[in-house]
């Protein structure tokens, strides 16, 4: 019979899970980062959310008391919230690099054909 | 229309073309016994077809994007080659066939006599001709119309129309906005410019049904157009007091 546990506690699995994730996804940004395949800034994002994995892996009851501190009794549901964050100011800055990224591409393609034309006029 | 002997001048033809082989050589050949001293330039937005060559043999200016942008970026990069080109005016239109090139002397006349900015080719206008156009979009046009003319506070009929000719400044002006509607430069650039302190002039004129083939305002663009327009709109209005310190 598993071990009953505390409200907001969280098993030895899990946190070895979450560990797990965490170091991935800092390796995964910083190799990134050596091959220059990814923005800095999308890297470092990805590294301080890996090492709040980490930390949370680690410190588990110090993001309880957190939790506590700002009046939420259930600490996943911090959790949850401000997963949902991360999520909802990751999918604004991606919306909105890719907005600045179709603006730039689009004004590129209008170039090349309007200099494709003149070179053609010339011809 | 007779044009104003100092109005002989250069001035553009714009025709965005998405796949509109089969039309843009009736049209060219309309718009060279209507006005043949315009320049004529057309867009060619990633066609399949062939929509190029055809204008290339009637003499167009073909401008061919890397591939299919919309109609906006068609548009767009027509005005832009315009405004290189230093054009007193440009007129605007589509490659369907639905707008009758013998308009386009009653559209540039106002622009080139100075009494209008943007002259907008209305087929709701009681002196206008036009096909019978469906319950759903006429009630969308009535609808952005009134919208319209509630914001600018003056009457206007046909917001939707590709039929336009804009002057010199407006062309400027209109070049140099950093996010030039992508899909639906229709509504939202009219009420730019009325706000901008641009004049704008409706001009009845006929309008053929469309043969509604993969051109440029299929069906399901339609269907997403009200929803993005009236954002457009909405972010026009809230800029307002940045055109206002920026002044014209």
């Amino acid at each position: 019979m598993p071990p009953v546990m505390e409200m907001g506690s969280i098993s030895p699995q899990a946190r070895i899970f979450l560990l797990a994730c965490g170091l991935f996804l800092c390796f995964w940004a910083l190799r990134r980062a050596r091959e220059r395949s990814l923005l800095v800034s999308m890297c470092s994002l990805f590294i301080s959310i890996g090492v709040g994995m980490l930390l949370f892996a680690t410190f588990p009851r110090f993001f309880d008391r957190i939790s506590y501190l700002v009046g939420i009794k259930y600490p996943p549901l911090l959790y949850l919230i401000v997963g949902l964050l991360i999520f909802m100011v990751l999918t604004a800055h991606l919306a909105s690099r890719l907005s600045l990224v179709d603006q730039r591409c689009r004004r590129l393609a209008q170039e090349l054909a309007l200099l494709n034309s003149s070179r053609r006029g010339e011809e | 229309m007779p044009l104003p002997d100092d109005a002989r001048p250069r001035f553009a033809v714009i025709i965005p073309a998405h796949n509109e082989g089969r039309s843009i050589a009736g049209v060219l050949r309309r718009i060279g016994e209507v006005v043949p001293d315009a320049a004529v330039v057309v867009i060619n937005d990633g066609s399949r077809d062939d929509t190029a060559e055809r204008a290339a043999e009637l003499g167009a200016t073909v401008i061919s994007l890397p591939f299919n942008m919309g109609y906006g970026a068609a548009l767009h990069t027509g005005l832009m080659w315009a405004l290189r080109k230093q054009m007193r005016a440009a007129v605007t239109m589509d490659a369907d066939g639905q707008h009758e090139p013998s308009d386009i002397p009653r559209l540039l006349a106002p622009v080139l006599a100075g009494d209008a900015d943007i002259t907008l080719g209305s087929r709701y206008l009681p002196e206008s001709r036009c096909y019978r156009v469906s319950g759903l979009r006429r009630a969308a046009s009535w609808g952005f119309a009134a919208l319209l003319s509630f914001l600018t506070g003056k009457k206007l009929t046909d917001t939707t129309t590709g039929f336009q000719c804009l002057g010199s400044a407006v062309l400027e002006q209109w070049v140099t906005l950093p996010d030039f509607p992508e899909k639906t430069p229709d509504a939202d650039l009219i009420l730019y410019s009325h706000l901008r302190g641009f004049r704008v002039l409706e001009v009845a004129v006929q309008m053929h049904e469309d043969e509604g083939r993969d051109s440029m305002h299929g069906p399901l663009k339609s269907l997403f157009y009200a929803p993005k327009m009236l954002v457009a709109i909405l972010g026009i209005l809230l800029a307002q007091p940045s055109f206002r310190r920026a002044g014209k």
